[in-house]
């Protein structure tokens, strides 16, 4: 990883500011640890489905590797065949992910002002988490992108090798409740939330997209209730503030 | 195609896909102005699409989720550290359920 000053205007306060080094990288790497290792439970869990839906073990490596998105290679597994059907797997593919085209909307500002190079290998590594979690130091003053970098491949790697491992070792794992390891990543999630939080009587948004979203939950199939909740919450925060801007 | 070069290309294609999933809000951005209320909605957007992912998650599989959920909140804003209220959450979650 080399050091890329994106931005050479002698601005180092400047909100607009993207760096992107080797610290911000490190930095992104132990923030995301914890949540890969508890991710490793889930990514056991895809080896030992894909074992099961008749993948080899080269291709459950190389799908966890390249598709790097744990839901859509779920869905996958139950499309899966001898002769896999390439556009029905397109597709589920896109239904599922299609949630990131709005995450990477929502990094544009800060992640335009790095070469457009680093910015698309660094997009390469967003997933639903460490999105969340760069958003969050960003909204806390962090301005080094390698930040999603990082965290993104501390999360690659337990993703990569727990599914290979889940494939190797197969169904003897016993139930990961007892561990409790299935509330991690909702805990997760509200975590990252606390930095965003707009006060109680700019929370409303909020209130709008939770309530979408579990409407949506149950009528719509993937992940198009995030989509839904996140257009609906936000627009609404925004709308709002120019009617009294 | 034989089976295993079929294999190799739908996960590719998967890989393909799912990439252009990544870039395509980035790009997409290049065509919307970025005025003021392109900035705000890109402002709130962070919250409302989290909140978003956990409000369904919060309400399925008892109350596990809503626990955890509680606790990390609360210890994150007695400035815990996030590592603390993560584990300290999840902990609380396991023994509880040893418990109950």
């Amino acid at each position: 990883m080399t050091d890329v000053p994106a931005d050479r205007s002698p601005q180092p306060t400047s909100p607009m500011l993207a760096t992107f080094t080797r610290d911000g990288f490190a930095r992104g790497f132990r923030m995301a640890t914890p949540l890969a290792l508890s991710g490793v439970l889930f990514s056991v869990a895809f080896g030992v489905l894909a074992r099961e839906a008749g993948l080899p073990l080269g291709s459950t490596i190389l799908m966890s590797a390249t598709v790097f998105a744990g839901a859509s290679q779920m869905a996958a597994l139950d499309l899966w065949s001898a002769a896999p059907p390439i556009l029905v797997l397109a597709l589920a593919t896109f239904a599922i992910n299609v949630r990131h085209v709005v995450m990477g909307a929502a990094l544009r500002p800060w992640f335009s002002k790095l070469p457009s190079a680093t910015a698309h290998f660094s997009l390469w590594f967003m997933t639903d988490a460490n999105w969340a979690m760069s958003m969050a130091e960003h909204r806390k003053g962090e301005r080094d992108a390698a930040i999603l970098v990082g965290s993104g491949v501390a999360l690659w790697l337990g993703w990569v090798s727990g599914g290979a491992v889940g494939h190797l070792v197969g169904a003897a794992l016993g139930d990961p409740r007892v561990f409790a390891a299935d509330v991690v990543v909702p805990a997760f999630f509200a975590l990252m939330l606390t930095p965003l939080w707009p006060g109680l009587a700019r929370a409303w948004p909020w209130a709008i997209a939770a309530g979408v979203a579990v409407a949506a939950h149950t009528v719509l199939p993937g992940y198009w209730h995030v989509i839904v909740g996140g257009l609906a919450g936000s627009l609404a925060a925004a709308w709002a503030e120019r009617r009294t801007a | 195609m034989s089976g295993e070069m079929q294999t190799v290309v739908a996960i590719l294609v998967m890989a393909l896909v799912t990439y252009l999933t990544r870039v395509g809000g980035f790009w997409l951005m290049i065509l919307v102005p970025e005025g003021g209320f392109v900035r705000r909605w890109l402002h709130h957007l962070p919250g409302a699409v989290i909140i978003a992912i956990v409000a369904p998650m919060a309400l399925e599989g008892g109350w596990g989720a809503p626990v955890a959920i509680a606790a990390t909140v609360t210890m994150a804003m007695l400035r815990r550290s996030a590592l603390i209220a993560l584990f300290g959450a999840v902990a609380l979650v396991a023994v509880l359920r040893q418990v109950i």
